[in-house]
């Protein structure tokens, strides 16, 4: 008996301490969002990818960054518009379907269901983009990049092959941080 | 909550004890919502512009909280799910898989001895309980003896467990027979998840000592893998005195993991475990009387064992996103000794399946199995099987599509499963679910589902003398053996099982979930008096026969919700209601089967978990749960009982995590459950402490 009221005490005390106000308690540094995480990697990735010149010669000045899909990876992004990246500006632009990708260099596809990403791979297989995604296996699946999460930690597995359709050349400097998949041929 | 039953002197106890729970759920929606506001003004904005400026390499490096991920993805399932991760089962301070099922909504878990489960989902709880499907990394892990689960020898290190899904209702069409009130997914980490080196060690009152060690490594370009070993000594439970009940354990547990990406569309994986297991066991066995020993029971103590061990592998193609192809072969070996009863089991399964997306609305998941099952049942006084070595061939075939009606809004799936067994039944399970999402935020789901329990070796063909009856107990003129004895006319037991669900995420940080099922059975398992006949000329025998003999209903709901309005604090809290009805056919007169399946499972049950990150790398966890009074399990009843479990972690460093738990710690100890069936004699679960050390680098 003595042992539950103690036991109730603490339970209180502690819940009331955690209530006052986060001020009280110390927390634990406000751990950023996975979602920004990917975000920055996103952003620090395009440093070490090229275009084909045709790629980039149509609207020189902007670096496009496309999302398909509300929620998940997409939100996040609006924070990059306008950031510089290799002398250009980041454009951060939502479109709605896949033929819209006619200016984009980067291909970010959020939260949709899995039969749009089929289509995505397959529509936009010989276009000069990197496509990106955290939806699982998307690299496996013929995605440039695909985001997975380890022990709680941020990896990316590069689908080499994928990036050689794309035309997009990444830097060996991003490979040796990424997990490698290859069409065996 | 107020329908708990307890002693009239206890309820204000009781509700001092259910105050806070409500208050902290007050809370929880309060300042869910006083943090969205705070959230939508940009919290990824303000971060990411100092995350730009940092490199890849120490983008890499960020330790990340992923409380919504996982939940995002539930919003698209037709049925009633609670994921359990791996910070869940860290911060849970719980040993073992089963203790850890105990915060999943809708699951009756009861711990009859220290080495000892009853769990199930939706009622019909029992150490035999057979209608719940347990997968490990897709394995099945029932034995066909009783179409239940030894819980005491799923000893898989804790920290390996990526998540546990929990299904509530039906899984039959997708997952697989025995699928009738529910299934549980145990799945693995892959291992390029656990690279480097962990050792984990502690011990306690209860908890004696536990130890587990794994290494994981890169093997080559594109392969990982790991291996691991673990011992545990559990302690004895108490008796009803508080005195020891002379119930303890151990269990050693070894094996490894290999996991290969062969090319960039083809994964494989191997993995494997074997295991050693002793326990201490008390029975109280009936016999004959004899000239020189004239009593009908006798208490013996004795020592069980259980070794083991399993091989799956996995090879999966993906094709494109919409299609891939798996393949996956399983062998599972082991013996147990007991004193009722000696079993050597070796079980063999051939698992293929091919998701595919046909036209632009189809999801499809076709597959088909072969299981054989070969066992050996040694002969006990006690225990015979009318075949002591029998095989079994279990083959099935299922087909499972999602139709997307209104892209992204509306989604029909229908699938069923056809299986052929040695049984005469050809089993047809189908079920029917509708998905509609108006709002991103909101989900509702509806189904319709049919399931069996295919009859298990035991109902098919045991003898089981489990009961002496002294001259005049029901009228008889000579001692009487009362014995089971199983019917190879016994047929599956069938389910049609009605559910509803909703699930929302409200504002950014609390989900919440809430579902309701209405199940009805018919064929249940009951036992039908038989003819006495003359033993001999100096006692008698009454067989009690298998048969279908029980229909019924139960229905119920269960609510769960997650908060975590701070990033230091979560919470989550589940609540389950259960009523059941059951009523026997064709004369059958067997009040105690009867009792045990509507009475055998608490009616209220509710756990709340409140999660305390504190600065300087401090844990402070709560785990305070509420079972209400089993009314009758073998004539029996269980009181009620709420209790708490208390975790507290320092982390001095980024490799070292000390831990202290208190188990149990609102009374001095607690029964849960008694066993049916088989006479061991349970104990009760004491208040208990343990320590804990983990090194990972």
């Amino acid at each position: 008996m003595q042992m539950r009221k103690f036991v109730l005490s603490i339970a209180w005390v502690t819940l009331l301490v955690a209530l006052s106000g986060s001020g009280t308690a110390v927390a634990e540094g406000g751990k950023p969002t996975e979602n920004a995480v990917k975000s920055a990697m996103i952003f620090n990735m395009i440093k070490f990818v090229d275009w084909p010149a045709e790629a980039l010669a149509n609207d020189a000045g902007t670096i496009t960054v496309c999302v398909l899909g509300k929620g998940g990876l997409a939100g996040a992004l609006d924070a990059l518009q306008g950031e510089q990246l290799k002398g250009r500006k980041v454009v951060v632009r939502q479109i709605k379907q896949v033929a819209d990708t006619g200016n984009c260099q980067v291909l970010v596809i959020g939260d949709v269901e899995r039969r749009i990403v089929t289509t995505v791979i397959e529509q936009t297989r010989q276009l000069p983009l990197l496509t990106i995604s955290d939806l699982p296996n998307f690299a496996q699946a013929g995605g440039v990049v695909g985001f997975v999460e380890q022990s709680g930690k941020i990896r990316f597995v590069i689908n080499l092959s994928a990036s050689a359709q794309h035309k997009v050349r990444i830097h060996s400097l991003l490979l040796k941080m990424a997990r490698i998949v290859q069409d065996s041929q | 909550m107020n329908s708990f039953r307890v002693p009239r002197g206890e309820i204000s106890k009781m509700l001092w004890q259910l105050s806070m729970p409500v208050v902290i759920m007050l809370c929880m929606c309060h300042t869910a919502r006083a943090d969205e506001l705070a959230t939508n003004e940009g919290e990824d904005a303000v971060d990411i512009s100092s995350l730009s400026k940092m490199s890849l390499e120490a983008l890499m490096d960020i330790e990340i909280t992923s409380a919504s991920r996982k939940s995002q993805r539930l919003a698209d399932v037709a049925s009633a799910v609670f994921v359990i991760n791996q910070e869940d089962i860290r911060r849970s301070g719980a040993t073992s898989i089963p203790d850890l099922l105990r915060m999943a909504p809708g699951v009756q878990v009861a711990r009859i001895d220290s080495s000892k489960w009853a769990v199930s989902i939706r009622g019909m709880n029992g150490r035999f309980s057979n209608k719940l499907l347990v997968l490990k990394d897709g394995r099945s892990i029932y034995t066909p003896l009783f179409s239940g689960v030894y819980w005491e020898t799923q000893d898989t290190p804790l920290e390996d467990i990526e998540r546990i899904e929990v299904i509530r209702g039906p899984g039959a069409a997708l997952w697989g027979s025995n699928a009738v009130n529910g299934v549980i997914n145990i799945i693995t980490k892959t291992s390029a998840d656990t690279h480097g080196v962990l050792v984990s060690a502690g011990g306690g009152t209860f908890e004696k000592q536990f130890g587990t060690v794994r290494y994981g490594s890169k093997s080559g370009e594109s392969s990982d893998f790991r291996i691991y070993a673990q011992h545990s000594g559990r302690g004895d439970g108490d008796d009803s005195r508080g005195a020891s009940a002379n119930d303890s354990w151990n269990i050693s547990t070894g094996g490894f993991r290999f996991d290969s990406q062969l090319t960039s569309r083809d994964t494989f994986s191997l993995q494997g475990d074997v295991y050693t297991s002793a326990y201490n066991e008390t029975y109280t066995l009936y016999r004959l009387p004899t000239l020189s020993d004239p009593t009908y029971s006798f208490v013996q103590q004795a020592s069980s064992e259980g070794n083991g061990g399993n091989l799956r592998s996995r090879w999966q193609r993906t094709l494109s996103y919409t299609d891939s192809i798996a393949l996956q072969l399983s062998y599972d070996h082991y013996q147990r000794r007991m004193v009722v009863l000696d079993e050597v089991r070796d079980t063999m399964d051939l698992d293929f399946q091919h998701r595919f997306a046909l036209g632009g609305r189809n999801d499809i998941i076709w597959g088909a199995g072969y299981r054989y099952s070969h066992d050996n049942l040694g002969v006990t006084p006690y225990i015979s099987f009318s075949e002591p070595s029998k095989g079994a061939h279990l083959m099935s075939g299922y087909l499972h599509d999602e139709i997307s009606l209104v892209p992204t809004k509306l989604s029909l799936v229908l699938g069923a499963r056809l299986e052929y067994n040695d049984n005469p039944d050809l089993a047809f399970q189908p079920n029917g679910r509708l998905i509609w999402t108006p709002l991103p935020q909101h989900t509702f789901w509806g189904s319709v589902s049919r399931a069996i329990r295919t009859p298990s070796r035991g109902d098919s063909d045991i003898t089981y003398r489990y009961r002496t009856l002294p001259p005049g107990t029901l009228g008889n003129p000579l001692p009487m053996q009362l014995e089971i004895i199983g019917s190879s006319n016994f047929a599956s037991e069938k389910i049609i099982a009605y559910e509803l669900g909703y699930r929302t995420e409200p504002f950014h940080r609390l989900t919440c979930d809430v579902s309701l099922f209405y199940n009805n059975y018919n064929s249940l398992r009951v036992l039908q008096t038989g003819a006495p006949y003359l033993l001999s000329p100096a006692s008698l025998s009454q067989p009690m026969l298998l048969s279908n003999d029980m229909h019924g209903h139960t229905y119920g709901y269960e609510i769960s919700a997650t908060a975590m309005p701070y990033d230091w604090w979560k919470l989550q809290l589940a609540y389950s209601y259960l009523k059941s009805y059951m009523s026997l056919d064709n004369g059958s007169v067997d009040e105690t089967n009867r009792s045990n399946a509507a009475s055998g499972s608490p009616r209220n049950q509710f756990s709340l978990r409140s999660l305390f990150s504190l600065g300087n790398q401090v844990e402070l966890d709560f785990w305070v749960r509420g079972v209400d009074r089993v009314d009758s399990i073998d004539s029996v009843s269980i009181a009620g009982y709420v209790t708490t479990d208390i975790r507290l972690a320092w982390k001095p460093a980024r490799t070292v995590e000390l831990s202290l738990v208190g188990q149990n710690m609102m009374q001095s100890r607690h029964a849960e459950y008694i066993p049916e069936f088989i006479n061991t004699t349970p104990s009760e679960m004491p208040r208990s402490i343990y320590g804990k050390l983990r090194l990972n680098f």
